[in-house]
């Protein structure tokens, strides 16, 4: 019930609109790609050994962390899930965040799942599949807010020093003056907004998803400010694998599956 | 007509340099790791060497990969590292500079291996092509960087390219560079690697516990090709003084490392902690408030002050990215992109600047 507000106006920013769009199109062409191509090889014979290695990082609950019987978490769930859709055994790869991109060049693992956002930067040599969480910053409020520009005259808070905290100087230079309420954590940024201190509050999607399961009467409005397109990363040079992760994905897109993942963990 | 269009686009932004500047601190031995050799903007190096110097910091380590310098066998491209020299000498702070990074030349000779090496695998037969770019690096910023660490974290599988962690492997290494990186400049330091702070046993795939693999190097015979070891340790959860425990992983650890530089006769040699600090992220399980972080980074800096007197430098991980990882690597820093400042940069050079009586 407490998603009802919050997250009927969760939509994704522009540049998300523009990921999905983009997915959607790759993935037309891939299909076409395919029709008239040699026949695609089965999805156990695109994986060099017939396991789907997923690398995650078993360090940042509640995507991934480590309990007595190895790991949990959404992208473990995610995983699964995948590897199910697939047909395919799963192997999970604990990984630090500094060596995903490495495990996956040197063919350690055949996809991350680690809270990895899409990076266009590193687009010559991966893949990303449709996203599965939008990790960005959200404006959040008792009151509909369509975007930082209904903020003048009000009060914002969010944690010092963070990119929300970027966010809002950024904004400030375009539109006209808002009050600034820094708090330490983006929890104290919620804490104000929800007890009347602050007007609005802006924060990244899982400290407000977080937060709000912490404190189910309440129904804020939300929209998002900035995306951080959570996908599961793949090898360029993989093609038939990385056609394979991106049906599988949108297929349990589609059936709703992540989106109940997400409500289970967030 | 195309002069003409050329005429009416904007200028780059520009960086001229400053009046030469000097640090005003009294805490000598802090220094910041930066990640200036990916900025493209020149004057995002300035602004982030300005405010090092603001902060009281004289030292920087700065990596220097030798991917981007010798792009091609022999060719030596060292604009981006010139540029970084000059601002840091027009602030006047001092470089540490890291190496590492293999070059594409290097690696598509491995045509065995196509698709399965990363920019951190070198091959043995490469060792003699690293060493001799170290000393054209040694050899041309001779007086202005004389601190060199050769490689990061080789006890890590990643950051040996995947293959097997390996002491001799990595003494091997150092000695190749060694003899030919003094001869092209005598007074140069050459600093073994950090390593990664980790208790991963013998045998893991995916690394080597740092204490047991300084051990080896030295068992390796390679404590005669380094004058000064480079040091990681971070707090992680844990506060400053927390005594060192071989099965902990804190800040103290790093006196573990000194004591088998001891027991290996080398007790005279000088450690450089290259990265230190701790993280503020809401979530990351290795992570404290931000109170908490400054807390314990201001603890460590006057444990060091008052016990560590080996140390020559503290280095705290990191200033800035020059892009935002958008995950909690970001929470390690002390300004963000834009150049916003966090809390702890203000504390810090409260505490390098206590004591000075500032010119009016």
């Amino acid at each position: 019930m407490r998603d009802r507000a919050l997250w009927k106006h969760a939509e994704p920013g522009r540049v998300g609109r523009v990921f999905i769009l983009s997915g959607a199109l790759l993935a037309a062409i891939l299909i076409l790609h395919g029709a008239f191509d040699a026949p695609r090889p089965s999805f156990i014979e695109a994986l060099p050994t017939g396991v789907l290695r997923v690398g995650i990082d078993a360090s940042n609950p509640p995507f991934a962390f480590a309990v007595s019987e190895g790991y949990a978490g959404l992208e473990i769930d995610l995983s699964r899930m995948l590897a199910d859709g697939l047909g395919a055994p799963l192997q999970l790869v604990g990984l630090g965040y500094d060596g995903l991109y490495d495990a996956l060049s040197a063919d350690r693992v055949d996809v991350i799942i680690a809270a990895t956002p899409i990076d266009l930067k590193r687009s010559r040599t991966v893949s990303a599949s449709p996203p599965y969480f939008n990790a960005g910053l959200m404006l959040i409020a008792d009151h509909p807010l369509r975007s930082m520009e209904d903020l003048p005259g009000q009060t914002l808070a969010f944690e010092y020093g963070s990119v929300a905290h970027a966010v809002t100087l950024e904004w400030l230079r375009r539109v006209a003056s808002y009050g600034l309420l820094p708090q330490e954590t983006p929890d104290a940024a919620l804490d104000t907004l929800r007890t009347g201190t602050a007007e609005a509050a802006l924060v990244d999607a899982v400290s407000a998803r977080l937060y709000l399961r912490g404190h189910e009467g309440w129904h804020p409005y939300a929209v998002y400010v900035t995306d951080v397109l959570y996908a599961v990363i793949s090898r360029i040079d993989r093609p038939d694998l990385s056609w394979y992760v991106a049906e599988g994905m949108s297929s349990l897109l589609r059936d709703g599956e992540i989106e109940t993942l997400i409500a289970k963990w967030l | 007509m195309l002069l003409l269009l050329q005429g009416l686009v904007p200028a780059p932004p520009r960086a001229p340099l400053d009046v030469p500047q000097h640090v005003n601190t009294t805490r000598p031995k802090l220094c910041m790791h930066t990640r200036l050799i990916d900025e493209v903007e020149e004057w995002k190096i300035q602004r982030s060497l300005q405010l090092i110097r603001e902060m009281g910091a004289s030292t920087i380590v700065e990596f220097f990969p030798w991917a981007y310098i010798e792009t091609s066998d022999n060719f030596y491209d060292w604009h981006n590292v010139d540029r970084i020299v000059r601002h840091a000498q027009n602030q006047g702070i001092q470089i540490i500079a890291r190496m590492g990074l293999v070059p594409a030349w290097v690696r598509q000779r491995d045509t065995e291996n196509v698709g399965l090496t990363t920019l951190n695998t070198l091959p043995r037969s490469a060792y003699t092509e690293f060493a001799e770019f170290v000393s054209a690096f040694a050899g041309r910023y001779q007086g202005v960087i004389d601190q060199i660490v050769i490689w990061n974290e080789p006890n890590l599988a990643f950051e040996w390219g995947f293959s097997e962690v390996s002491p001799a492997g990595y003494g091997d290494l150092l000695r190749a560079v060694y003899r030919s990186a003094h001869a092209a400049n005598p007074d140069v330091e050459i600093l073994a690697a950090g390593l990664a702070p980790t208790l991963e046993p013998e045998g893991s795939p995916h690394g080597l516990n740092d204490v047991s693999y300084l051990e080896a190097l030295y068992d390796a015979g390679a404590g005669d090709f380094f004058d000064a070891l480079a040091v990681h340790t971070y707090g992680f959860t844990i506060p400053a003084e927390a005594a060192p425990s071989p099965g902990v992983l804190n800040f103290r650890r790093a006196e573990l490392l000194r004591e088998v530089m001891v027991r290996n006769g080398d007790g005279d040699k000088p450690i450089y902690v290259t990265e230190t600090g701790w993280n503020d992220h809401p979530r990351w399980i290795h992570a404290v408030t931000p109170a908490q972080r400054v807390a314990y980074t201001l603890d460590a800096l006057r444990f060091t002050e008052k016990n560590w007197r080996w140390a020559e430098r503290i280095c705290l991980w990191v200033f800035r990215y020059p892009q935002p990882t958008l995950s909690y690597p970001d929470h390690f820093t002390f300004a963000d992109t834009v150049f916003q400042l966090h809390p702890i940069y203000y504390e810090v050079q409260a505490y390098a600047r206590s004591g000075i009586v500032e010119a009016r």
